[in-house]
């Protein structure tokens, strides 16, 4: 086993493909941006699957650091080989020294708020993306209709009718995160 | 409610002897006042208020004002509780943004900030507020300050939603008040939600 560490910060990152999309979502999300970008729309993608290793590493290197989770509590995770706790040479458990190097995993991820252990995301069934475009958006719908939007904001997240657009495609809008969509919008 | 001391101010016993000089420096921070709360009267939410996020290397402000001045001083206003205020300058424009996932359309202008002493600036994500010289005051947990000089208080708060941080400025009364003001910044990680509504709603097109 590895011990913690800011070496473990680059293993599993993000995805930004929605190759790494589960089905149907996958297809459902492709189908979307194919009719976003055939109408002319900027379409850009910041994430897709965020692994549910990464999510691990994270939501635990902060607790350890920050919430005072004992690293010898700390579940395993089967495809994870790290070891949490740092010993002293007698073989003692060395507290100090697992809580700085979940710290370093801390600062490496750039972390500031409590990270989530499971999500949309960590499930392959979530993308954030802007999206924008300029005049009139004449776009397909997912019954091969074309939609006509000409309301205001022209971006992805405050736009209602393309939210509904998205949703005939069985990509769903979550109101409070401006690039995130899903398949039921959390 | 109780004032917090502006970073560096110094307090300066007087003596008789300086009767004189105390006079001059009354008159000076009388129409000091005058001129902040001119400046205050004419505070623009729009173009004085922006997000101090910390990045791998600098803390970058994030704000809708192309012209800030190298050497300005903003406030950051950090509003997780404890809330806490404090000073910072801005050290040079920067040509990236420092916020990725930003599809607001706002024309954003990027800040690389220093800190102005031997405060360090927070890790979290701030608020920053330019051009405003009034005073910051702490009520309870609460930083509190009257920024466009209407005699009302503004509140800080910040909350979470799914992967970002909504960042909302109240008149009056937070989540009961005004809203004066509203950003989103994007964590690009996924936490837990601890937002309300009138929190995380758009302004208003």
């Amino acid at each position: 086993m590895s011990l913690s560490g800011p070496q473990w910060v680059n293993q599993f990152p993000t995805s930004a493909s929605t190759d790494t999309l589960v089905q149907p979502f996958r297809g459902n999300v492709n189908r979307f941006i194919a009719a976003l970008t055939a109408a002319g729309a900027q379409v850009h993608i910041s994430a897709t699957l965020r692994p549910p290793q990464r999510a691990y590493l994270m939501h635990y290197s902060y607790r350890i650091a920050h919430q005072g989770l004992n690293p010898q509590s700390v579940p395993a995770m089967a495809g994870v080989d790290i070891n949490w706790v740092h010993t002293n040479p007698n073989g003692t458990v060395n507290l100090a020294a697992s809580r700085l190097a979940a710290s370093q995993m801390v600062q490496g991820y750039g972390i500031a708020y409590a990270p989530a252990l499971v999500s949309r995301h960590s499930e392959g069934r979530a993308i954030d993306m802007t999206i924008s475009w300029t005049g009139d958006l004449i776009i397909t719908n997912g019954s091969g209709t074309a939609v006509t939007i000409n309301s205001l904001p022209r971006n992805g997240s405050g736009n209602a009718a393309l939210h509904h657009v998205g949703a005939t495609y069985a990509v769903i809008k979550l109101h409070s995160d401006p690039p995130h969509w899903s398949t039921d919008g959390h | 409610m109780k004032t917090l001391a502006h970073p560096k101010k110094k307090c300066a016993s007087l003596t008789s002897v300086a009767l004189a000089a105390a006079l001059a420096f009354f008159v000076l921070m009388s129409s000091g006042a005058n001129a902040n709360k001119k400046e205050s009267q004419n505070f623009d939410y729009l173009t004085q208020v922006g997000i101090a996020i910390r990045t791998a290397k600098v803390t970058c402000l994030s704000i809708s004002n192309a012209s800030l001045p190298i050497g300005s001083r903003v406030f950051l206003v950090y509003a997780s509780s404890p809330q806490a205020v404090t000073r910072a300058e801005v050290v040079r424009k920067q040509k990236n943004p420092c916020t990725q996932a930003d599809d607001s359309g706002a024309p954003l202008a990027s800040y690389e900030l220093g800190r102005t002493g031997s405060q360090k600036l927070g890790s979290a994500p701030g608020i920053a507020i330019y051009g405003f010289r009034g005073k910051f005051a702490k009520q309870g947990a609460s930083v509190v300050a009257d920024l466009d000089g209407d005699g009302r208080l503004e509140f800080f708060r910040s909350c979470t939603s799914q992967e970002g941080v909504h960042f909302t400025i109240w008149s009056d009364k937070p989540l009961q008040g005004k809203r004066r003001w509203h950003r989103y910044v994007y964590l690009g990680y996924d936490v837990e939600p601890t937002c309300t509504d009138p929190e995380t709603e758009p302004d208003p097109i």
